[in-house]
Parts: C-alpha cells; structure tokens; sequence
C-alpha cells in the first residue's frame, strides 16, 4: 500500500469510528463519554482530511483546502486499486 | 482540550443493562452499556467500534464470548 492508501484507510477508519459512536448516540444521546469520543474524532478526522488533501489533492466536492479546479488532476474512481487489497 | 459539551444534557448517566423490574416469561436485551472500543483500524476490520457487538461466525468452533 502506498503512502496514499495507507493515509486514505487511516481517514476511512476514523470515519468509520465517527459514524458508529454516531450511531450509538442515536439509542445513547445523553452518553457524555461517547459525545467526548465523537468530538475526539471528529477533530482527528478533520485534521487527517486536511493532511491527505495538502499532499493528494481534494477529497470530496466540500474540500476547502484545496483550488476549485485540482478534482481534473486527481485519479477517477476507476484508477484507485483501492478495491483488490486485502 | 475544552470540549464544547458544556450546557448540554449530558450528564445522564446510560439506562442500566436491564429494567428495574423484570417480569417472568418476558425476553429482555441487554441494554449496550458503552465500554472500551476498539482503535479505528481494528473497528474497521471488526465491523463495528464495540467488542461487546463485535460477534463474528466462528462456525461453532469459537469459545462463548461474554
């Protein structure tokens, strides 16, 4: 896996902790402790998101931190690997 | 690092794992009590942040978990 993959599964994998402890605030909404670990990671998503976009361009259409034009530039869905590893 | 949950309210503690009063002949769930969770990879892997959920088909070699 290339440094790009393996920053992309790090953001795909806080963003997946973010939607479970969403999710479980759903059945839980007064949790403090799950309200203070979404918030963690939340800001830990944000902060891997901005990294990943500084190095590799936009990640999705909201993507501030990089020119409105840098999409052309980027791979298409078709030509990441991401898919075929393990 | 000031979390922005002042105010809210949150500080309700979680409904325990079963009611207070359980009546024969009735099912009951266990209510999920949040615990320790896994490190993102891992949850990713897992399927789910909670090792109280994380129940894979262990095709019935595996030990009964808790």
């Amino acid at each position: 896996m290339s440094d790009q993959e393996k920053l992309l599964r790090r953001i795909r994998a806080s963003q997946f902790a973010e939607w479970e402890l969403h999710i479980f605030l759903d059945t839980h909404p007064n949790d403090c402790d799950a309200a203070k670990k979404l918030a963690e990671y939340q800001e830990k998503t944000a902060a891997l998101v901005k990294e990943y976009e500084q190095q590799y361009g936009p990640l999705n259409e909201t993507s501030g931190n990089t020119s409105r034009w840098a999409w052309i530039t980027g791979p298409w869905p078709w030509e990441l690997g991401e898919e075929d590893d393990g | 690092m000031k979390t922005k949950l002042e105010g809210q309210s949150c500080d309700l503690r979680s409904p325990a794992p079963l009611p207070a009063v359980t009546v024969p002949a009735m099912a009951y769930v266990p209510f999920q009590q949040y615990g320790a969770v896994y490190q993102p990879e891992q949850a990713l892997m897992a399927g789910t942040l909670f090792p109280d959920l994380d129940k894979p088909f262990l095709r019935g070699k595996g030990a009964a978990k808790a």
